[in-house]
């Protein structure tokens, strides 16, 4: 067996960079920072003045503070990123979810700066953020989308008129810049459109700076699937399986599992290959999730996510493949470790985001952990930053640790998580571990098969 | 806190001692769950209120307050602006800009950081004594962190 310090000399001889620069924070950091360390690869961890004393600090190469605890001013701060990594030597820049994982300009400013980003091409990226061009790309290559045209929406409202009126209502009029639920209104009827093109319009404007609306056929019922890609630049491309994330509240996913329940393996296998064809026609790099609507046996893109997804681990498990260290080999050049043929789901995972806020009023719960205890055994992950003592700051997202778990069947990884939920101790702050726990016991949940209405509606009845 | 009941103006550490204020920021740790908060004054006190075991009594706050004189900090620091490498030359010079023992002035560049070809001044951010250098020249710093340590003037 070779020892890090072998591959790391034979790396240096060889490989694209042997230090990255990981420009993130919080669990998706140290995630990122183990697959390194297996890899053999020097790690540089940045962080914000709020982020001192960040457990990960211990096991980075280099850890070094970039600026002030707004995000502005540090994790969003193209600039001090990079000359973070100027000045620790990185050769490469991972940005793990959220910040400036799906920015095309600072993929570009990596590029330029001779360094490598840890994700597609800028091109993809900004395809991809633009929902016309998107779901245009999506058409040419033959990936079901929602009905609708793919392209902006006129001004002229008696010409949007018609366009509804061949959609059929409901409606939805979306921002071409949006996402992640922003953006967007759905129209009941022909009298309320007018109204709603123009608000959305002008929220476009000044949210995303730029006007440009589009509409779709709007579904009432369907749940949330996505498809997780894998492309190296070799023109590989594998779709590694499904997982439905339509446990939502406020656009925010609250559960994950893979795969997603009762949806037929033909059905999926179809739409998985047309994901995979779809990257390659894009020469797409990376990994990637298309996200789909499903209802009624039938698949409609709504968005591809160019970058890891917080839920990314439901996936691994079911699959067997660490799609962060598959990131990084691609990123080294290297063809992906597996094909398509390789690629099976074994047995059923799910995914609890555990956030550090009230169970009931959602309020963020930011302070002190005194004490925090997580689960173990057979089938049991958890991908958390927390330790007793540690702060948790109100600058951040409240995702404080996912518990992901796994076997052979929905029912067994269910009880698996109860169990899981249980054992787990958050002490000194508020957290959501009593919503799940409700959740698995809730019969409609463990049923399977929920749209994404149905977690705001099971709220609203526990309010009651 | 009582509604309606003055508070005392004054300097700050006047208005944390006025009962009413107690009393309220008492309520507030409660509500909150937290222990105790510390508030560190414009003189250099510090004033540290910790939650009492009987949250029942009304008007607790007093019953919880602990004062903790302290001296005013006898060091300041001078943080570097940005991560780099620390320089305490700048490579066009043959001089440092301060040397320790020396007196530096509000603003005074005391050092720098380089990235590449930038190179960042650090400064001082009040008058007085350049005490001591923390770090060694070429090493890697990061924005905020102390670089040198000043005492201040009297």
């Amino acid at each position: 067996m070779m020892s890090a310090g072998q591959m790391q000399s034979q790396g240096e001889s060889g490989r694209r960079f042997d230090k990255l620069l990981i420009a993130n924070r919080g669990e998706i950091a140290m995630r990122v920072q183990r697959a390194c360390r297996e890899l053999g690869l020097r790690t540089v961890m940045i962080c914000s003045d709020a982020d001192r004393d960040a457990p990960y600090r211990k096991t980075a190469d280099e850890f070094v503070c970039i600026g002030p605890a707004a995000p502005g001013q540090s994790y969003l701060n193209q600039a001090a990123v990079l000359l973070a990594a100027r000045a620790t030597g990185a050769g490469a820049i991972h940005p793990g979810y959220g910040f400036l994982s799906e920015n095309a300009a600072f993929a570009e400013a990596v590029a330029r700066a001779g360094l490598i980003f840890i994700g597609p091409p800028a091109s993809a990226i900004r395809t991809m953020g633009d929902k016309i061009a998107a779901k245009r790309a999506m058409i040419e290559a033959g990936v079901p989308c929602v009905p609708g045209p793919d392209a902006a929406l006129p001004e002229d409202i008696r010409s949007i008129e018609t366009i509804a009126d061949s959609i059929g209502y409901p409606v939805i009029v979306k921002a071409a810049g949006g996402g992640g639920g922003r953006g967007m209104r759905v129209v009941h009827d022909p009298s309320a459109l007018s109204d709603a093109v123009s608000v959305t319009r002008e929220e476009a404007r000044r949210a995303f700076g730029r006007p440009d609306l589009y509409m779709e056929k709007f579904l009432e019922h369907p749940r949330h699937i996505e498809i997780q890609v894998l492309c190296d630049e070799h023109g590989n491309a594998v779709w590694l399986g499904h997982r439905d994330c339509s446990m939502q509240r406020r656009h925010q996913k609250v559960v994950e599992e893979a795969p997603a329940p009762g949806i037929p393996a033909d059905i999926v296998a179809a739409v998985g290959e047309r994901s995979a064809n779809a990257c390659r026609r894009i020469g797409y790099r990376g990994a990637g999730t298309f996200e789909f609507l499903y209802e009624n046996g039938e698949f409609y893109f709504i968005e591809m996510n160019t970058r890891l997804q917080v839920e990314h681990p439901v996936t691994e498990t079911t699959s067997g493949i660490d799609i962060v260290r598959e990131q990084l080999r691609v990123a080294q050049g290297l063809p992906l470790t597996i094909s398509q043929v390789d690629v099976a789901a074994h047995g059923h995972s799910f995914e609890c985001r555990i956030n550090a806020e009230d169970p009931f009023t959602f309020a963020a719960s930011p302070g002190r952990i005194n004490a925090a205890e997580f689960p173990g055994g057979p089938g049991v992950r958890v991908d958390t930053h927390v330790t007793a003592g540690y702060k948790v700051s109100p600058h951040y997202d409240s995702l404080i640790a996912k518990l992901i778990v796994h076997a052979p069947t929905r029912d067994q990884a269910i009880r698996r998580m109860r169990v899981a939920l249980a054992d787990t101790r958050i002490d000194g702050i508020s957290t959501n571990l009593r919503l799940h726990q409700e959740l698995f016991e809730d019969p409609g949940f463990c049923a399977g098969e929920t749209d994404i209405h149905y977690l705001e509606k099971w709220l609203g009845e526990r309010k009651k | 806190m009582t509604k309606g009941r003055k508070r005392k103006s004054g300097s700050l550490a006047e208005q944390i001692l006025d009962p009413a204020t107690l009393e309220e920021i008492a309520l507030w740790l409660e509500n909150a769950g937290v222990a105790s908060i510390e508030i560190e004054t414009g003189d250099g006190r510090l004033v540290r209120i910790v939650a009492g075991e009987d949250t029942t009594s009304h008007g607790a706050g007093m019953d919880r307050l602990v004062l903790v004189p302290t001296e005013p900090a006898s060091v300041r620091p001078a943080k570097a602006p940005i991560a780099g490498h620390f320089l305490p030359v700048h490579p066009a010079r043959e001089a440092a800009e301060a040397t320790i023992g020396a007196s530096v002035l509000p603003e005074q560049i005391v050092g720098f950081v380089r990235v590449g070809p930038l190179i960042m001044p650090i400064c001082a951010e009040e008058a007085g004594t350049l005490d001591a250098c923390t770090v060694e020249s070429g090493d890697l710093v990061g924005y905020g962190d102390s670089v040198f340590l000043i005492e201040p003037a009297q």
